[in-house]
């Protein structure tokens, strides 16, 4: 329906204050799904927060435009510019009840963005509103409802609706369903997979939760203190992980009816300043990455910043018996 | 250490939590699962007798105490020593002046523990959630989520805790803590006989250390059994719902080793 | 162990934090009460006095300093006025004042406070340096000296409060509109491309409101009192005008002979300043939950 736009950080860090959360990452969002895989403090929601251009790079660049053109640095768009990448890119965040202002109705909240881009009033504005609801699987009486009176699922939906309002091309996803019920987790996944599907949406989604990265998203980077330690295709990521931090992020998820899942120890060990970030968690850890931080590079299709990849790969192919 | 026999806890007409049958003995882990609104915090706090403003009927025994017969002083030395809570976020419960070894201290302090035996056991507790004891010199604030909420596991130990009621005690912690919390909890229940109850919404997390499970909707028990029973060959249709939305991983590399990466494991998943 | 707040748990919880909270909101509801009595009094005080000339410049020596009695509930003053007439037409004196200093420094203050909250940066430090400049006098003091500069009057007393009240709204607002700006609907504003103009005014000033609002009325208090400390020092209202602390100023010698001339304008002041506390105690507790 429209040419697909390109969005990614081009060598990208971001501090508050003196304190430098994100560490020169590099990715792009383009077509389908993506996927940012990180716990607490990994830095994830910073370096969104960076690509709705809500925070400014410390250095490197937030880069956006049409696929296969130049694409602009956010720093130097105009306002004409910054009108079509904000009707281009819209957020999603964790929780619908902080991302609605609690003293609007679901009419006024997406009416907010269909004034915003498409100067709509009156009736013209009333109509799109339910059709939008109608979109993300709500009933349009919920229109004059405020957040409050309705269900996390329901804001979520709400939310969701806001940010179709605009048009989109891309959907930056915060943990969309993270505060949820897992019934109605799955609900709102089936949602978005509809919608990106039907409109031809592309999406970065952030979460820690793997098995939601799964489903959505082919392409994923796993990011730990602030670095994106491992990228590639997701099912690769998470069949065979190279880097440690991935692989005991995949053995600590709960599966049904599996074995209990494996802890992997010292998780309480704050990212190491010198070497490689990940070194005092790490069980493979050898005197290499205390003294070199490892730089990211292409081992079997995917890019791995890890001294010891091949071992971990090694151990990895030991097939397993399947699980239940 | 719980037995619960028709429990109802009601406001006004509307009964929020509705429990006919509920045992948890020395050694086991039974989880209550359900969504929000389900009733299972609510049958959690009545078995601690901290359910105020509505009106609670039935029988409900928690570590030989007759909770709902119970005097307050009865139900408070109870809840001290042998059943404790612990809750989703339980940095909040810890006094944020006192460092953990304080707190621990006096807590055994009130129970007439004193001097060496109170850092002996102190010392124990903390080993056995597989916290270092350098632990106890820290303040509340200075201690991740996960080893906060290991430290009131410890503090429940030393108090000489038989049963634990832990509510959504992971959902605020990353899944690598989770997965060490979950750890400690199977241990000390398989080593030191320690009964749990366990509420969550998480099917998948409580499928990896119940014994038992009980699932609840909208304050009523729809089906309950071993966990095997439950997961393996659900009766109910909301069983079946919430097993079928648990997210999936893809399975280990041996049997999709054949198919190109970027398609394997995705399009068998997707159907499931 | 404490119980938190967990999704399900607040039906029965907040019932029971209810019940905590019935005693606080029924002395709200006597604020409330209280408060509404004295303005409908301030209103009608021409209709409900009973020597409506007595308010103003009219006088009786004749009947001067008249214990009170059937004919004059709370006696007269020096010059023969009806004291219970002269405290109703001070409650239109002392309202005004409190509604005219609240509005002005709290229109002022709150503005100040949304720019700076919500721009932060260099905006918020100046704003919040200009705040500071006035906090370091002594808000009396200050009131004090303009009211010297300027002449004594109602307007005089108004401006001299209002201008040493609005920084303490400004320091407020501007702490609370800086948290709502971290909220996800400010982040989802900015997204959709909304004018920061229009988010401050839209989503921030609303959703920053309560605090101040409260505030506002634990403050009724203290302008009636400080206004009746100016008017005692002689630099506000001035005769013939009905004023509480004026008539306090006027009475207070005459104390030991003859009690009511300054007893009842000063429980006129004690009894508003009363009830603005409790109503405004009683909605903090209210929206702290």
């Amino acid at each position: 329906m429209s040419e697909p736009v390109v969005l990614g950080a081009e060598a990208v860090t971001l501090a508050y204050g003196s304190t430098a959360v994100v560490h020169d990452v590099t990715l792009s969002v383009g077509e389908g799904g993506t996927g940012l895989i990180g716990e607490s403090g990994s830095g994830k929601t910073t370096l969104a927060r960076a690509l709705l251009g809500l925070l400014r790079p410390r250095s490197g660049a937030v880069r956006y435009g049409p696929r296969g053109s130049d694409t602009a640095d956010l720093a130097s768009l105009d306002r004409k510019g910054w009108a079509r990448f904000r009707g281009d890119v819209q957020p999603v965040f964790q929780d619908g009840s902080e991302a609605l202002d609690p003293r609007m109705t679901v009419e006024a909240s997406i009416g907010e963005a269909l004034t915003t881009h498409h100067r709509m009033a009156g009736n013209a504005r009333r109509e799109r509103v339910t059709a939008l609801l109608e979109d993300v699987g709500l009933e349009p009486a919920l229109a004059s409802r405020r957040p409050h009176q309705m269900s996390g699922g329901q804001r979520q939906r709400v939310a969701i609706a806001r940010a179709l309002a605009v048009e989109p091309r891309l959907l930056v996803l915060d943990e969309p369903t993270s505060a949820l019920d897992v019934t109605v987790q799955a609900r709102i996944l089936d949602l978005l997979e509809r919608l990106a599907g039907e409109h031809g949406l592309g999406y970065l989604l952030i979460t820690h939760n793997l098995g939601v990265v799964d489903r959505l998203c082919r392409t994923s980077h796993v990011m730990f203190a602030g670095r994106v330690v491992e990228s590639g295709p997701t099912t690769e990521l998470l069949t065979r992980p190279a880097h440690p931090y991935t692989l005991a992020l995949r053995d600590a998820v709960p599966r049904l009816g599996g074995e209990p899942p494996r802890p992997s120890g010292r998780t309480e060990a704050v990212p190491a300043e010198t070497g490689c970030p990940f070194r005092l968690r790490c069980p493979l850890a050898v005197d290499a990455c205390r003294e070199e931080a490892p730089v990211a590079r292409d081992l079997r299709g995917r890019m791995v910043a890890c001294h010891r990849a091949e071992d971990v790969l090694a151990a990895n192919e030991v097939p397993h018996a399947p699980r239940q | 250490m719980i037995k619960i026999r028709n429990l109802a806890v009601r406001i006004g007409d509307r009964v929020i939590a509705s429990v006919p049958e509920l045992d948890v003995t020395a050694g086991e882990c039974v989880a209550i699962v359900g969504e929000s609104g389900s009733g299972k915090t609510t049958t959690l706090l009545a078995t601690l007798g901290l359910v105020e403003g509505a009106a609670v009927t039935g029988e409900i025994t928690l570590g030989g105490v007759d909770v709902l017969g119970a005097s307050p002083a009865e139900l408070m030395s109870v809840r001290g020593s042998r059943a404790a809570l612990v809750m989703q976020s339980p940095q909040a419960a810890l006094n944020p002046t006192m460092r953990l070894g304080t707190l621990m201290r006096r807590a055994l302090a009130r129970h007439g523990v004193k001097g060496d035996e109170a850092r002996r056991k102190a010392e124990d507790a903390v080993a056995a959630v597989l916290l270092d004891t350098a632990i106890l010199r820290r303040y509340p604030h200075q201690v991740s989520g996960g080893q906060a909420q290991r430290f009131a596991i410890a503090l429940a130990l030393a108090l000489g805790a038989e049963v634990v009621l832990a509510d959504e005690p992971t959902s605020a912690l990353d899944v690598t803590v989770q997965a060490e919390v979950v750890a400690v909890l199977r241990r000390l229940r398989d080593e030191r006989g320690l009964a749990v109850l366990f509420v969550s919404h998480d099917l998948a997390l409580v499928s990896t250390i119940a014994d038992r499970v009980v699932v609840m909707k909208e304050g009523a028990v729809v089906e309950s059994g071993t966990a095997a029973d439950v997961f393996d060959r659900p009766r109910d249709a909301y069983t079946r719902e919430l097993i079928a939305a648990v997210p999936r991983l893809p399975e280990r590399p041996a049997e999709t080793a054949a198919t190109p990466p970027g398609e394997a494991g995705r399009t068998g998943e997707e159907e499931t | 162990m404490t119980v938190s707040a967990s999704p399900e748990a607040p039906p029965v919880l907040r019932r029971t934090a209810l019940r905590h909270l019935a005693g606080v909101d029924r002395l709200a509801m006597v604020g409330a009460v209280l408060l509404a009595l004295i303005v409908l009094a301030a209103l009608l005080a021409p209709l409900i006095a009973p020597y409506p000339d007595d308010g103003g410049s009219a006088t009786h020596p004749l009947d001067a300093l008249l214990p009170p009695s059937g004919a004059h509930w709370f006696g007269t003053d020096q010059v023969g006025r009806d004291v219970l007439s002269r405290v109703l037409y001070g409650a239109r004196t002392s309202l005004l004042i409190a509604v005219a200093v609240l509005v002005i420094s709290g229109v002022v203050g709150v503005v100040l406070g949304v720019v700076a909250g919500y721009a932060g940066g260099w905006v918020r430090d100046v704003i919040m340096r200009v705040t500071d400049v006035f906090l370091a006098f002594p808000a009396l003091l200050l009131s004090l000296a303009l009211a010297v500069v300027l002449q004594p009057s109602v307007t005089t007393v108004i401006v001299s409060i209002a201008v040493t009240w609005w920084p303490w709204y400004t320091r407020l607002t501007a702490s609370v509109a800086a948290s709502v700006s971290t909220r996800g609907f400010v982040d989802a504003a900015r997204c959709l491309g909304v004018p920061a103009p229009v988010i401050a005014i839209r989503h921030v000033l609303p959703n920053s409101l309560t605090p101040v609002l409260v505030q506002l009325s634990l403050d009724g208090g203290g302008v009636i009192l400080t206004a009746a400390a100016l008017s005692y020092l002689g630099l506000g209202a001035h005769e013939p005008t009905s004023e509480w602390g004026l008539m306090v100023q006027q009475g207070q010698s005459l104390f030991t002979t003859d009690w009511w001339v300054v007893t009842f304008p000063g429980l006129a002041i004690l009894v508003t300043a009363f009830a603005f506390n409790v109503l405004g105690e009683g909605l903090r507790a209210r929206l702290a939950r």
